[in-house]
């Protein structure tokens, strides 16, 4: 039962998703701070970096359900944890080249059950705890907090009708610095759970921890520095979609939107729910413009990233199942070793081809619908 | 049918209801403290603004607390 290196393989592979799922999320923070000026773009995801190191250790909840309420836990293998954790990482990777807000979430538990279908079948899968942890969470979270930020927003903009433009500017400027920090906090605790509970799965299937084990203190500790360290990295084409694609935020909507997605998410963190933050704050921006009059708010990318999101569990599935069927082909550790290989071989080729039409720090906030100029473009100059 | 059987639809109330109280609640909160800092900036006393500035971080962050702690021990007590 026990193969130290093939666990070492997977706990590596979990870290590399936990990375991703920073790095790819960066923007359900920080998206609304930079869209609006609040802070510098490079700051913003540091800060934001900070506090999903902190948020990381204060809660196990979510932990907890994925290790334990999705699959069963005597049927996972490290191969299965393995090849949902490479489904994960290619969802992810995809739908970032795409600048596509999805979740990391549920491309991490399509991808674990995806695997687990291919292994064993239907009866390996706790669909109970599919449908009331993460199906009816999945559906309800956007569109509490699209709801709660268009409340909020309504209010805030009321109450300051009669503060000058430029207080109001600066207030809510002052205040999203606030709570950036405290949805980075949120989304820490939420989704740095996620890789923790699955590095345990791992360690129960390799027989090193014993059935219903609490998470060990290292886990937390790396998947902590893991989530943080991808944040940092700063998903940039995603951050620009969040930031001014669905609507152009005022810090007054940044600020309403970001205490909306870190109220939910912290909510539902304590009932161990693991919903998708980047559910969450998308559908608070996306509030926040629909509750103001006479803003634009284009729908019709909305609806392609809701889209996105119904196609997540199945999409990272298919690729979670793809992967445990081809690593079982070539058999035991060497097929893992193989089908890492692979992924990082496809990672790779995105980022390259990512570079053409590069989005950081210094054109993410370019206008919405303006061509992406690459900052390494020599300027053309008349002969 | 299988939905109403596996979910506790009153526990997701109290959760949805906290959650929107709280983020609704913040933003309020610190609406008014900031429509109260314009009005002291307002009447050219700026020590008003500054101990208003001060009252507005403490109630701002007070109330988050409050509301994150209330909803929690509630959520905690119903489950």
């Amino acid at each position: 039962m026990h193969n130290t290196l093939l666990l070492a393989i997977v706990v590596t592979v979990a870290l590399a998703f936990d990375f991703t799922n920073g790095f790819h999320d960066t923007a359900n923070a920080v998206a609304p701070t930079i869209a609006t000026g609040a802070l510098k773009p490079r700051t913003a995801v540091a800060l934001s970096s900070l506090f999903n190191l902190v948020g990381a250790f204060l809660s196990l909840k979510v932990a907890a359900t994925i290790a334990s309420a999705l699959v069963a836990q005597n049927l996972v293998t490290l191969p299965v944890i393995f090849a949902g954790l490479i489904g994960a990482i290619a969802w992810n990777v995809t739908t970032w080249y795409f600048a596509i807000p999805s979740s990391s979430s549920h491309a991490l538990i399509g991808g674990v059950i995806g695997a687990m279908l291919v292994l064993a079948g239907g009866h390996a899968v706790l669909w109970g705890g599919l449908i009331s942890k993460v199906i009816i969470p999945a559906g309800l979270a956007p569109l509490v907090a699209l709801v709660a930020a268009g409340v909020a927003v309504f209010f805030a903009r009321r109450l300051t009708a009669k503060v000058d433009r430029d207080t109001s500017t600066w207030g809510f400027r002052v205040g999203q610095i606030g709570s950036s920090s405290l949805l980075s906090i949120a989304h820490g605790t939420n989704d740095a759970q996620k890789t923790m509970g699955v590095v345990t799965l791992a360690l129960i299937a390799n027989g090193t921890l014993s059935s219903n084990s609490s998470t060990p203190a290292w886990v937390v500790v790396s998947c902590a520095i893991a989530i943080a360290m991808g944040t940092f990295f700063g998903g940039w084409r995603i951050i620009r979609t969040m930031g001014h694609g669905f609507t152009q935020l005022t810090p007054q909507q940044g600020f309403a939107a970001q205490i909306a997605s870190s109220a939910v998410i912290l909510t539902s963190s304590h009932m161990g729910l693991p919903l998708s933050t980047t559910h969450v704050a998308t559908g608070s921006i996306v509030g926040v413009g629909a509750a103001t009059p006479n803003q634009r708010v284009r729908w019709r990318l909305a609806g392609d990233v809701a889209m996105a999101w119904v196609i997540t569990l199945p999409a990272a599935g298919l690729f979670g199942a793809f992967s445990y069927y081809v690593a079982h082909l070539i058999g035991g550790t060497f097929g893992v070793a193989v089908l890492a290989l692979v992924a990082a071989g496809y990672v790779a080729i995105l980022m390259k081809r990512s570079r053409r039409h590069a989005v950081n720090a210094t054109n993410v906030n370019d206008l919405w619908g303006a061509p992406i100029v690459p900052i390494d473009a020599s300027p053309v100059v008349a002969a | 049918m299988i939905a109403s059987s596996l979910i506790d639809w009153s526990l997701l109330g109290h959760v949805v209801l906290v959650a929107v109280i709280a983020g609704v609640g913040v933003v309020i909160t610190f609406s008014i403290g900031l429509a109260a800092l314009s009005f002291a900036r307002d009447t050219k006393r700026p020590s008003y603004a500054r101990l208003l500035g001060v009252v507005l971080a403490v109630v701002t962050t007070g109330a988050l607390a409050w509301a994150l702690w209330w909803g929690f021990e509630l959520i905690t007590k119903k489950s």
